[in-house]
Protein backbone atom coordinates (compact mmCIF):
# COMPACT_ATOMS: atom_id res chain seq x y z
CA UNK A 1 0.00 0.00 0.00
CA UNK A 2 2.07 2.81 -1.30
CA UNK A 3 -0.19 5.79 -1.00
CA UNK A 4 -0.63 7.13 2.51
CA UNK A 5 -2.96 9.91 1.38
CA UNK A 6 -6.56 9.17 2.13
CA UNK A 7 -8.85 9.67 -0.84
CA UNK A 8 -11.31 12.51 -0.43
CA UNK A 9 -14.25 11.70 -2.69
CA UNK A 10 -15.93 14.97 -1.64
CA UNK A 11 -13.56 16.73 -4.02
CA UNK A 12 -15.72 15.37 -6.87
CA UNK A 13 -18.79 17.27 -5.69
CA UNK A 14 -21.91 15.81 -4.09
CA UNK A 15 -24.01 15.75 -7.27
CA UNK A 16 -21.29 14.06 -9.31
CA UNK A 17 -20.81 11.50 -6.53
CA UNK A 18 -24.54 10.81 -6.32
CA UNK A 19 -24.62 10.24 -10.08
CA UNK A 20 -21.60 7.95 -9.83
CA UNK A 21 -23.29 5.88 -7.14
CA UNK A 22 -26.45 5.53 -9.23
CA UNK A 23 -24.30 4.72 -12.25
CA UNK A 24 -22.47 2.09 -10.19
CA UNK A 25 -25.78 0.47 -9.32
CA UNK A 26 -26.86 0.52 -12.97
CA UNK A 27 -23.50 -0.94 -14.06
CA UNK A 28 -23.91 -3.80 -11.62
CA UNK A 29 -27.10 -4.86 -13.43
CA UNK A 30 -25.70 -4.15 -16.89
CA UNK A 31 -22.76 -6.49 -16.21
CA UNK A 32 -25.12 -9.09 -14.81
CA UNK A 33 -27.40 -9.07 -17.84
CA UNK A 34 -24.69 -8.66 -20.46
CA UNK A 35 -22.97 -11.78 -19.16
CA UNK A 36 -26.08 -13.92 -18.86
CA UNK A 37 -28.02 -15.07 -21.97
CA UNK A 38 -30.79 -16.70 -19.89
CA UNK A 39 -31.48 -13.29 -18.30
CA UNK A 40 -31.53 -11.64 -21.73
CA UNK A 41 -33.96 -14.22 -23.07
CA UNK A 42 -36.22 -13.89 -20.03
CA UNK A 43 -36.19 -10.11 -20.41
CA UNK A 44 -37.48 -10.30 -24.02
CA UNK A 45 -39.61 -13.42 -23.71
CA UNK A 46 -42.78 -12.36 -21.88
CA UNK A 47 -43.58 -9.19 -23.82
CA UNK A 48 -43.21 -11.08 -27.11
CA UNK A 49 -45.23 -14.10 -25.97
CA UNK A 50 -48.05 -11.98 -24.55
CA UNK A 51 -48.19 -9.72 -27.58
CA UNK A 52 -48.19 -12.66 -30.02
CA UNK A 53 -50.79 -14.67 -28.06
CA UNK A 54 -53.25 -11.81 -27.77
CA UNK A 55 -52.52 -10.55 -31.26
CA UNK A 56 -53.30 -13.89 -32.93
CA UNK A 57 -56.36 -14.41 -30.72
CA UNK A 58 -57.61 -10.99 -31.65
CA UNK A 59 -56.96 -11.55 -35.37
CA UNK A 60 -58.96 -14.75 -35.27
CA UNK A 61 -61.90 -13.18 -33.42
CA UNK A 62 -61.98 -10.21 -35.75
CA UNK A 63 -62.09 -12.46 -38.83
CA UNK A 64 -64.72 -14.70 -37.30
CA UNK A 65 -67.14 -12.28 -35.71
CA UNK A 66 -66.64 -8.77 -36.97
CA UNK A 67 -65.03 -6.71 -39.63
CA UNK A 68 -63.99 -3.86 -37.34
CA UNK A 69 -60.31 -3.70 -38.11
CA UNK A 70 -59.37 -1.57 -35.16
CA UNK A 71 -59.99 -4.39 -32.65
CA UNK A 72 -56.65 -6.11 -33.22
CA UNK A 73 -54.77 -2.85 -32.92
CA UNK A 74 -56.63 -1.95 -29.73
CA UNK A 75 -55.82 -5.24 -28.13
CA UNK A 76 -52.17 -5.18 -29.15
CA UNK A 77 -51.76 -1.62 -27.94
CA UNK A 78 -53.31 -2.61 -24.61
CA UNK A 79 -51.08 -5.67 -24.32
CA UNK A 80 -47.96 -3.60 -24.93
CA UNK A 81 -49.06 -0.91 -22.48
CA UNK A 82 -49.91 -3.54 -19.85
CA UNK A 83 -46.39 -4.86 -20.39
CA UNK A 84 -45.02 -1.38 -19.61
CA UNK A 85 -46.74 -1.46 -16.23
CA UNK A 86 -45.87 -5.08 -15.46
CA UNK A 87 -42.27 -4.93 -16.72
CA UNK A 88 -41.47 -1.88 -14.58
CA UNK A 89 -42.78 -3.39 -11.34
CA UNK A 90 -41.43 -6.87 -12.14
CA UNK A 91 -38.02 -5.46 -13.02
CA UNK A 92 -37.87 -3.49 -9.78
CA UNK A 93 -38.61 -6.68 -7.89
CA UNK A 94 -36.10 -8.65 -9.95
CA UNK A 95 -33.29 -6.14 -9.46
CA UNK A 96 -33.85 -6.28 -5.72
CA UNK A 97 -34.00 -10.07 -5.76
CA UNK A 98 -30.68 -10.21 -7.61
CA UNK A 99 -29.11 -8.44 -4.62
CA UNK A 100 -30.80 -10.84 -2.22
CA UNK A 101 -29.82 -13.95 -4.19
CA UNK A 102 -26.21 -12.83 -4.38
CA UNK A 103 -26.21 -11.92 -0.65
CA UNK A 104 -24.98 -8.50 -1.68
CA UNK A 105 -27.29 -6.28 0.39
CA UNK A 106 -24.69 -5.94 3.15
CA UNK A 107 -22.01 -4.60 0.81
CA UNK A 108 -24.52 -2.41 -0.99
CA UNK A 109 -26.08 -0.72 2.03
CA UNK A 110 -22.76 -0.38 3.87
CA UNK A 111 -21.53 1.69 0.92
CA UNK A 112 -22.17 5.45 0.79
CA UNK A 113 -25.23 5.02 -1.43
CA UNK A 114 -28.21 6.90 -0.04
CA UNK A 115 -31.69 5.45 0.07
CA UNK A 116 -32.99 7.93 -2.52
CA UNK A 117 -30.04 7.13 -4.80
CA UNK A 118 -30.80 3.44 -4.48
CA UNK A 119 -34.42 4.11 -5.52
CA UNK A 120 -33.38 6.42 -8.38
CA UNK A 121 -30.62 4.07 -9.62
CA UNK A 122 -32.98 1.10 -9.51
CA UNK A 123 -35.68 3.10 -11.32
CA UNK A 124 -33.25 4.21 -14.05
CA UNK A 125 -32.02 0.64 -14.60
CA UNK A 126 -35.58 -0.57 -14.61
CA UNK A 127 -36.61 1.98 -17.22
CA UNK A 128 -33.75 1.04 -19.55
CA UNK A 129 -34.47 -2.66 -19.09
CA UNK A 130 -38.17 -2.12 -19.84
CA UNK A 131 -37.44 -0.20 -23.05
CA UNK A 132 -35.07 -2.94 -24.23
CA UNK A 133 -37.56 -5.65 -23.27
CA UNK A 134 -40.45 -4.06 -25.17
CA UNK A 135 -38.62 -3.04 -28.34
CA UNK A 136 -38.74 -6.48 -30.06
CA UNK A 137 -42.42 -6.89 -29.17
CA UNK A 138 -43.21 -3.49 -30.69
CA UNK A 139 -41.30 -4.34 -33.88
CA UNK A 140 -42.90 -7.79 -34.13
CA UNK A 141 -46.38 -6.29 -33.68
CA UNK A 142 -45.79 -4.21 -36.80
CA UNK A 143 -44.39 -7.19 -38.70
CA UNK A 144 -47.00 -9.77 -37.65
CA UNK A 145 -50.16 -7.68 -37.38
CA UNK A 146 -49.35 -4.49 -39.24
CA UNK A 147 -49.96 -2.46 -36.11
CA UNK A 148 -47.54 0.15 -34.80
CA UNK A 149 -47.89 1.34 -31.23
CA UNK A 150 -46.64 4.71 -32.47
CA UNK A 151 -49.98 5.15 -34.25
CA UNK A 152 -51.19 6.35 -30.86
CA UNK A 153 -49.25 9.52 -31.59
CA UNK A 154 -48.06 11.82 -28.84
CA UNK A 155 -50.60 10.31 -26.48
CA UNK A 156 -48.31 7.29 -26.32
CA UNK A 157 -45.73 9.31 -24.39
CA UNK A 158 -48.32 10.30 -21.79
CA UNK A 159 -49.72 6.76 -21.51
CA UNK A 160 -46.27 5.19 -21.18
CA UNK A 161 -45.04 7.82 -18.71
CA UNK A 162 -48.06 7.37 -16.46
CA UNK A 163 -47.80 3.58 -16.57
CA UNK A 164 -44.08 3.71 -15.79
CA UNK A 165 -44.85 5.85 -12.73
CA UNK A 166 -47.61 3.43 -11.73
CA UNK A 167 -45.24 0.47 -12.10
CA UNK A 168 -42.56 2.25 -10.12
CA UNK A 169 -44.60 2.98 -6.99
CA UNK A 170 -46.16 -0.45 -7.19
CA UNK A 171 -42.71 -2.02 -7.46
CA UNK A 172 -41.60 -0.10 -4.37
CA UNK A 173 -44.56 -1.52 -2.45
CA UNK A 174 -43.65 -5.05 -3.53
CA UNK A 175 -40.03 -4.60 -2.40
CA UNK A 176 -41.29 -3.14 0.88
CA UNK A 177 -43.28 -6.34 1.33
CA UNK A 178 -40.08 -8.37 0.98
CA UNK A 179 -38.14 -6.10 3.33
CA UNK A 180 -40.91 -6.46 5.91
CA UNK A 181 -41.58 -10.19 5.67
CA UNK A 182 -38.34 -11.49 4.19
CA UNK A 183 -38.05 -14.29 1.67
CA UNK A 184 -41.12 -16.00 3.10
CA UNK A 185 -43.05 -13.49 1.00
CA UNK A 186 -41.12 -14.08 -2.23
CA UNK A 187 -43.86 -15.97 -4.07
CA UNK A 188 -46.48 -13.50 -2.91
CA UNK A 189 -44.25 -10.74 -4.28
CA UNK A 190 -44.04 -12.39 -7.72
CA UNK A 191 -47.80 -12.91 -7.73
CA UNK A 192 -48.33 -9.26 -6.84
CA UNK A 193 -46.69 -8.13 -10.07
CA UNK A 194 -49.83 -9.23 -12.00
CA UNK A 195 -52.35 -8.49 -9.27
CA UNK A 196 -53.45 -5.09 -10.58
CA UNK A 197 -54.17 -6.20 -14.15
CA UNK A 198 -57.79 -7.43 -13.78
CA UNK A 199 -58.73 -4.26 -11.92
CA UNK A 200 -57.30 -1.72 -14.35
CA UNK A 201 -59.57 -3.09 -17.13
CA UNK A 202 -57.08 -2.94 -19.98
CA UNK A 203 -59.04 -5.14 -22.39
CA UNK A 204 -62.66 -4.43 -21.39
CA UNK A 205 -64.73 -1.52 -20.09
CA UNK A 206 -64.55 -0.79 -16.36
CA UNK A 207 -68.35 -1.28 -16.30
CA UNK A 208 -67.71 -5.00 -16.88
CA UNK A 209 -66.41 -5.26 -13.33
CA UNK A 210 -68.77 -5.72 -10.36
CA UNK A 211 -69.70 -2.42 -8.73
CA UNK A 212 -67.39 -2.82 -5.71
CA UNK A 213 -64.45 -3.61 -7.97
CA UNK A 214 -65.23 -0.61 -10.15
CA UNK A 215 -64.52 1.60 -7.14
CA UNK A 216 -61.20 -0.14 -6.68
CA UNK A 217 -60.53 0.18 -10.40
CA UNK A 218 -61.09 3.94 -10.36
CA UNK A 219 -58.63 4.30 -7.49
CA UNK A 220 -55.83 3.06 -9.78
CA UNK A 221 -54.03 5.47 -12.14
CA UNK A 222 -53.60 2.87 -14.89
CA UNK A 223 -57.39 2.51 -15.21
CA UNK A 224 -57.65 6.11 -16.44
CA UNK A 225 -54.89 5.52 -18.96
CA UNK A 226 -56.65 2.49 -20.43
CA UNK A 227 -59.96 4.36 -20.52
CA UNK A 228 -58.19 6.88 -22.74
CA UNK A 229 -56.66 4.16 -24.92
CA UNK A 230 -60.06 2.54 -25.43
CA UNK A 231 -61.66 5.90 -26.22
CA UNK A 232 -58.92 6.68 -28.74
CA UNK A 233 -59.48 3.41 -30.58
CA UNK A 234 -63.27 3.81 -30.47
CA UNK A 235 -62.73 7.29 -31.91
CA UNK A 236 -64.89 8.87 -29.24
CA UNK A 237 -63.80 11.88 -27.16
CA UNK A 238 -61.39 10.96 -24.38
CA UNK A 239 -62.84 11.22 -20.90
CA UNK A 240 -61.94 14.75 -19.78
CA UNK A 241 -59.16 15.10 -17.21
CA UNK A 242 -58.46 11.38 -17.18
CA UNK A 243 -54.75 11.79 -17.68
CA UNK A 244 -54.59 14.52 -15.05
CA UNK A 245 -56.42 12.28 -12.56
CA UNK A 246 -53.96 9.48 -13.37
CA UNK A 247 -51.04 11.84 -12.80
CA UNK A 248 -52.48 13.11 -9.51
CA UNK A 249 -53.10 9.59 -8.23
CA UNK A 250 -49.62 8.52 -9.33
CA UNK A 251 -48.00 11.39 -7.46
CA UNK A 252 -50.05 10.65 -4.33
CA UNK A 253 -49.29 6.92 -4.43
CA UNK A 254 -45.64 7.55 -5.27
CA UNK A 255 -45.27 9.60 -2.09
CA UNK A 256 -47.17 7.06 0.00
CA UNK A 257 -45.20 4.14 -1.48
CA UNK A 258 -41.96 6.04 -0.83
CA UNK A 259 -42.91 6.41 2.84
CA UNK A 260 -43.88 2.72 3.09
CA UNK A 261 -40.62 1.68 1.36
CA UNK A 262 -38.54 3.91 3.65
CA UNK A 263 -40.25 2.54 6.76
CA UNK A 264 -39.76 -1.04 5.54
CA UNK A 265 -36.07 -0.29 4.92
CA UNK A 266 -35.69 1.25 8.37
CA UNK A 267 -37.54 -1.73 9.88
CA UNK A 268 -35.13 -4.09 8.11
CA UNK A 269 -32.20 -2.13 9.55
CA UNK A 270 -33.71 -2.49 13.03
CA UNK A 271 -34.30 -6.23 12.67
CA UNK A 272 -31.03 -6.99 10.88
CA UNK A 273 -33.00 -7.82 7.75
CA UNK A 274 -30.43 -6.26 5.40
CA UNK A 275 -28.03 -9.02 6.37
CA UNK A 276 -30.53 -11.84 6.72
CA UNK A 277 -33.20 -11.19 4.11
CA UNK A 278 -31.69 -13.94 1.95
CA UNK A 279 -32.18 -16.57 4.62
CA UNK B 1 -18.52 14.46 23.84
CA UNK B 2 -16.35 12.56 21.37
CA UNK B 3 -12.68 12.93 20.61
CA UNK B 4 -11.45 13.14 17.03
CA UNK B 5 -8.47 10.92 17.82
CA UNK B 6 -10.90 8.09 18.35
CA UNK B 7 -11.79 6.16 15.21
CA UNK B 8 -14.66 4.42 16.96
CA UNK B 9 -16.46 5.68 20.02
CA UNK B 10 -19.64 4.07 21.27
CA UNK B 11 -21.67 5.06 24.29
CA UNK B 12 -23.86 2.49 26.01
CA UNK B 13 -24.49 0.68 22.74
CA UNK B 14 -27.35 -1.77 23.04
CA UNK B 15 -29.16 -4.05 20.64
CA UNK B 16 -32.10 -6.21 21.56
CA UNK B 17 -34.13 -8.49 19.30
CA UNK B 18 -37.35 -8.79 21.27
CA UNK B 19 -36.41 -10.27 24.63
CA UNK B 20 -32.96 -11.31 23.47
CA UNK B 21 -30.24 -8.79 24.22
CA UNK B 22 -27.44 -9.31 21.70
CA UNK B 23 -25.30 -6.33 22.75
CA UNK B 24 -25.66 -4.66 26.10
CA UNK B 25 -24.27 -1.29 27.13
CA UNK B 26 -21.03 -1.53 25.16
CA UNK B 27 -18.61 1.40 25.38
CA UNK B 28 -15.83 1.28 22.81
CA UNK B 29 -12.93 3.71 22.47
CA UNK B 30 -10.79 2.68 19.53
CA UNK B 31 -7.82 4.95 18.96
CA UNK B 32 -7.17 6.12 15.43
CA UNK B 33 -4.30 4.32 13.71
CA UNK B 34 -4.48 1.18 15.81
CA UNK B 35 -5.38 -2.41 15.05
CA UNK B 36 -7.93 -3.70 17.53
CA UNK B 37 -9.41 -7.17 17.76
CA UNK B 38 -12.87 -8.01 18.95
CA UNK B 39 -12.86 -11.45 20.52
CA UNK B 40 -15.64 -13.60 21.84
CA UNK B 41 -17.30 -16.97 21.45
CA UNK B 42 -20.24 -17.65 19.19
CA UNK B 43 -23.17 -15.45 20.17
CA UNK B 44 -20.99 -13.04 22.13
CA UNK B 45 -22.27 -10.09 20.09
CA UNK B 46 -19.29 -9.46 17.80
CA UNK B 47 -21.16 -9.65 14.50
CA UNK B 48 -24.03 -7.57 15.88
CA UNK B 49 -21.56 -4.93 17.03
CA UNK B 50 -19.85 -4.94 13.63
CA UNK B 51 -23.18 -4.63 11.80
CA UNK B 52 -24.08 -1.62 13.96
CA UNK B 53 -20.72 0.03 13.27
CA UNK B 54 -21.36 -0.43 9.53
CA UNK B 55 -24.80 1.15 9.80
CA UNK B 56 -26.47 -2.07 8.64
CA UNK B 57 -28.19 -2.54 11.97
CA UNK B 58 -29.94 0.14 13.97
CA UNK B 59 -29.01 0.12 17.69
CA UNK B 60 -31.86 -0.17 20.17
CA UNK B 61 -30.15 2.57 22.16
CA UNK B 62 -26.78 4.25 22.56
CA UNK B 63 -24.59 6.37 20.33
CA UNK B 64 -21.97 5.54 17.71
CA UNK B 65 -19.30 8.00 16.60
CA UNK B 66 -17.09 6.98 13.70
CA UNK B 67 -14.08 9.18 12.90
CA UNK B 68 -15.62 11.88 15.08
CA UNK B 69 -19.02 11.86 13.37
CA UNK B 70 -22.37 10.62 14.56
CA UNK B 71 -23.06 7.47 12.52
CA UNK B 72 -26.79 7.57 13.03
CA UNK B 73 -26.98 11.08 11.56
CA UNK B 74 -24.22 11.08 8.93
CA UNK B 75 -24.01 7.48 7.70
CA UNK B 76 -23.47 8.13 3.96
CA UNK B 77 -20.61 10.59 4.60
CA UNK B 78 -18.97 8.23 7.07
CA UNK B 79 -19.49 5.23 4.80
CA UNK B 80 -17.27 6.87 2.17
CA UNK B 81 -14.37 6.73 4.63
CA UNK B 82 -14.76 3.22 5.88
CA UNK B 83 -15.05 -0.18 4.29
CA UNK B 84 -15.34 -3.78 5.31
CA UNK B 85 -14.72 -7.34 4.34
CA UNK B 86 -16.44 -10.43 5.62
CA UNK B 87 -16.49 -14.02 4.42
CA UNK B 88 -20.20 -14.04 5.30
CA UNK B 89 -21.20 -11.19 2.97
CA UNK B 90 -20.57 -12.09 -0.66
CA UNK B 91 -19.77 -9.99 -3.65
CA UNK B 92 -22.02 -10.79 -6.63
CA UNK B 93 -20.90 -14.20 -7.89
CA UNK B 94 -21.91 -13.64 -11.51
CA UNK B 95 -19.78 -10.55 -11.94
CA UNK B 96 -16.08 -10.78 -12.66
CA UNK B 97 -13.63 -9.46 -10.09
CA UNK B 98 -12.94 -6.47 -12.35
CA UNK B 99 -16.66 -5.72 -12.73
CA UNK B 100 -17.23 -5.93 -8.98
CA UNK B 101 -14.37 -3.53 -8.36
CA UNK B 102 -15.70 -1.11 -11.00
CA UNK B 103 -19.18 -1.23 -9.45
CA UNK B 104 -17.96 -0.68 -5.90
CA UNK B 105 -15.42 1.89 -7.00
CA UNK B 106 -18.30 3.93 -8.39
CA UNK B 107 -20.41 3.38 -5.28
CA UNK B 108 -17.53 4.67 -3.15
CA UNK B 109 -16.67 7.50 -5.55
CA UNK B 110 -13.08 6.34 -5.96
CA UNK B 111 -11.07 8.81 -8.06
CA UNK B 112 -8.92 7.43 -10.92
CA UNK B 113 -10.69 4.15 -10.46
CA UNK B 114 -8.99 2.06 -13.13
CA UNK B 115 -5.55 3.07 -11.87
CA UNK B 116 -6.60 2.23 -8.32
CA UNK B 117 -7.86 -1.20 -9.37
CA UNK B 118 -4.64 -1.85 -11.24
CA UNK B 119 -2.59 -0.83 -8.19
CA UNK B 120 -4.61 -3.01 -5.82
CA UNK B 121 -4.63 -5.95 -8.21
CA UNK B 122 -0.87 -5.97 -8.24
CA UNK B 123 -0.58 -5.57 -4.47
CA UNK B 124 -3.12 -8.32 -3.79
CA UNK B 125 -1.83 -10.49 -6.63
CA UNK B 126 -5.20 -10.81 -8.31
CA UNK B 127 -4.24 -9.48 -11.75
CA UNK B 128 -4.83 -12.92 -13.28
CA UNK B 129 -8.20 -13.18 -11.51
CA UNK B 130 -9.71 -9.93 -12.77
CA UNK B 131 -11.58 -11.62 -15.65
CA UNK B 132 -12.82 -14.51 -13.52
CA UNK B 133 -16.34 -14.58 -12.12
CA UNK B 134 -16.34 -14.13 -8.35
CA UNK B 135 -18.34 -17.34 -7.97
CA UNK B 136 -15.60 -19.39 -9.62
CA UNK B 137 -12.87 -18.30 -7.19
CA UNK B 138 -11.44 -20.45 -4.42
CA UNK B 139 -11.93 -19.35 -0.81
CA UNK B 140 -8.50 -17.76 -0.69
CA UNK B 141 -9.00 -15.96 -3.99
CA UNK B 142 -12.40 -14.69 -2.82
CA UNK B 143 -10.82 -13.33 0.33
CA UNK B 144 -8.25 -11.42 -1.72
CA UNK B 145 -10.93 -10.09 -4.10
CA UNK B 146 -13.03 -9.03 -1.15
CA UNK B 147 -10.02 -7.34 0.44
CA UNK B 148 -9.42 -5.47 -2.82
CA UNK B 149 -13.00 -4.18 -2.64
CA UNK B 150 -12.49 -3.19 0.99
CA UNK B 151 -9.33 -1.21 0.19
CA UNK B 152 -10.64 0.48 -2.97
CA UNK B 153 -11.47 3.78 -1.28
CA UNK B 154 -8.34 3.77 0.93
CA UNK B 155 -10.56 3.61 4.02
CA UNK B 156 -9.60 5.46 7.18
CA UNK B 157 -11.42 2.75 9.09
CA UNK B 158 -11.36 -0.85 7.93
CA UNK B 159 -13.74 -3.33 9.55
CA UNK B 160 -12.82 -6.96 9.04
CA UNK B 161 -14.73 -10.04 10.03
CA UNK B 162 -12.36 -13.00 10.31
CA UNK B 163 -10.00 -11.70 7.60
CA UNK B 164 -8.05 -14.94 7.28
CA UNK B 165 -10.85 -17.46 7.71
CA UNK B 166 -10.48 -20.41 5.32
CA UNK B 167 -7.02 -19.33 4.16
CA UNK B 168 -4.03 -21.62 4.19
CA UNK B 169 -1.26 -20.57 6.62
CA UNK B 170 0.93 -19.09 3.89
CA UNK B 171 -1.84 -16.96 2.36
CA UNK B 172 -3.11 -15.99 5.81
CA UNK B 173 0.35 -14.77 6.79
CA UNK B 174 0.61 -12.83 3.54
CA UNK B 175 -2.77 -11.15 4.19
CA UNK B 176 -1.76 -10.20 7.74
CA UNK B 177 1.43 -8.60 6.47
CA UNK B 178 -0.50 -6.72 3.83
CA UNK B 179 -2.99 -5.38 6.38
CA UNK B 180 -0.26 -4.29 8.76
CA UNK B 181 1.53 -2.56 5.89
CA UNK B 182 -1.68 -0.79 4.97
CA UNK B 183 -2.13 0.44 8.52
CA UNK B 184 1.48 1.58 8.66
CA UNK B 185 1.45 3.42 5.34
CA UNK B 186 -2.00 4.98 5.56
CA UNK B 187 -2.42 5.53 9.28
CA UNK B 188 -5.80 3.84 8.99
CA UNK B 189 -7.56 2.11 11.86
CA UNK B 190 -8.35 -1.58 11.60
CA UNK B 191 -11.05 -3.13 13.75
CA UNK B 192 -11.39 -6.87 13.32
CA UNK B 193 -13.29 -9.79 14.69
CA UNK B 194 -11.24 -12.94 14.78
CA UNK B 195 -11.11 -16.39 16.28
CA UNK B 196 -7.45 -16.78 15.42
CA UNK B 197 -5.54 -15.94 18.59
CA UNK B 198 -2.15 -16.18 16.92
CA UNK B 199 -3.30 -13.58 14.42
CA UNK B 200 -4.56 -11.30 17.18
CA UNK B 201 -1.31 -11.53 19.11
CA UNK B 202 0.71 -10.78 16.03
CA UNK B 203 -1.32 -7.94 14.58
CA UNK B 204 -3.23 -6.14 17.28
CA UNK B 205 -2.40 -3.24 19.57
CA UNK B 206 -5.54 -3.79 21.62
CA UNK B 207 -7.98 -6.56 22.31
CA UNK B 208 -11.60 -6.31 23.41
CA UNK B 209 -13.26 -9.44 24.73
CA UNK B 210 -17.02 -9.83 24.59
CA UNK B 211 -19.22 -12.35 26.27
CA UNK B 212 -23.01 -12.57 26.25
CA UNK B 213 -23.29 -9.15 24.65
CA UNK B 214 -21.03 -7.35 27.13
CA UNK B 215 -17.39 -6.27 27.09
CA UNK B 216 -15.76 -8.36 29.81
CA UNK B 217 -12.12 -7.38 29.37
CA UNK B 218 -9.84 -5.23 27.26
CA UNK B 219 -6.21 -4.29 26.95
CA UNK B 220 -3.13 -4.93 24.88
CA UNK B 221 -2.31 -8.61 24.20
CA UNK B 222 0.66 -8.30 26.55
CA UNK B 223 -1.45 -6.78 29.32
CA UNK B 224 -4.07 -9.51 29.04
CA UNK B 225 -1.41 -12.23 29.15
CA UNK B 226 -0.01 -10.63 32.27
CA UNK B 227 -3.40 -10.18 33.91
CA UNK B 228 -4.36 -13.82 33.36
CA UNK B 229 -0.82 -15.10 33.89
CA UNK B 230 -0.99 -17.03 30.64
CA UNK B 231 1.42 -17.86 27.86
CA UNK B 232 -0.90 -17.05 24.96
CA UNK B 233 -4.21 -15.42 24.13
CA UNK B 234 -5.88 -18.75 23.44
CA UNK B 235 -5.55 -19.63 27.11
CA UNK B 236 -6.78 -16.18 28.09
CA UNK B 237 -9.78 -16.62 25.81
CA UNK B 238 -10.58 -20.00 27.39
CA UNK B 239 -10.23 -18.55 30.90
CA UNK B 240 -12.78 -15.88 30.06
CA UNK B 241 -15.10 -18.23 28.19
CA UNK B 242 -15.08 -20.70 31.08
CA UNK B 243 -15.45 -18.07 33.79
CA UNK B 244 -12.01 -18.63 35.28
CA UNK B 245 -11.08 -15.40 37.01
CA UNK B 246 -7.91 -13.45 36.28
Amino acid sequence: MTSPAIAQPEAQGPCALALRRMWGLALRHYYLHAGSWPRLIEMLYWPIVNMATWGFTSSYLVKKFTDTAFATGALIASVILVEVLVRVSTTMLMLFMEEVWSRNLGHLFASPIRFREFVAGTFFTCLVRTIIALTPAVILAKYLFGYSIFDLGWNLAAYAGLLVLNGCWYGMLIIALLLRFGMAAEWVAWMCTWLLIPFIAPYYPVSTLPHALQMLSYSLPATYVFECVKAQFAQVPMPPDNLLIALGLNVLYFILAGVVFWRAYQGARERGGLLQVGE
Amino acid sequence: MHEPQLAIHTVKLRKAFGDIVAVDSVDLDIKAGTITALLGGNGAGKSTTMAMLLGLLEPTSGDIFILGRDLLKERPKIAAELNFSSPYVDLPNRLTVWQNLIVYGNLYGVPHLKDRIQELSEQLQIVNLLDRHHGTLSAGQRTRASLAKSLLNKPRLLLLDEPTASLDPDTADWVRTLLMDYRKSSGATIFMASHNMFEVERMCDDVIVMKQGCVVDRGSPEALLKTYSRENLEEVFLDIARNRTA
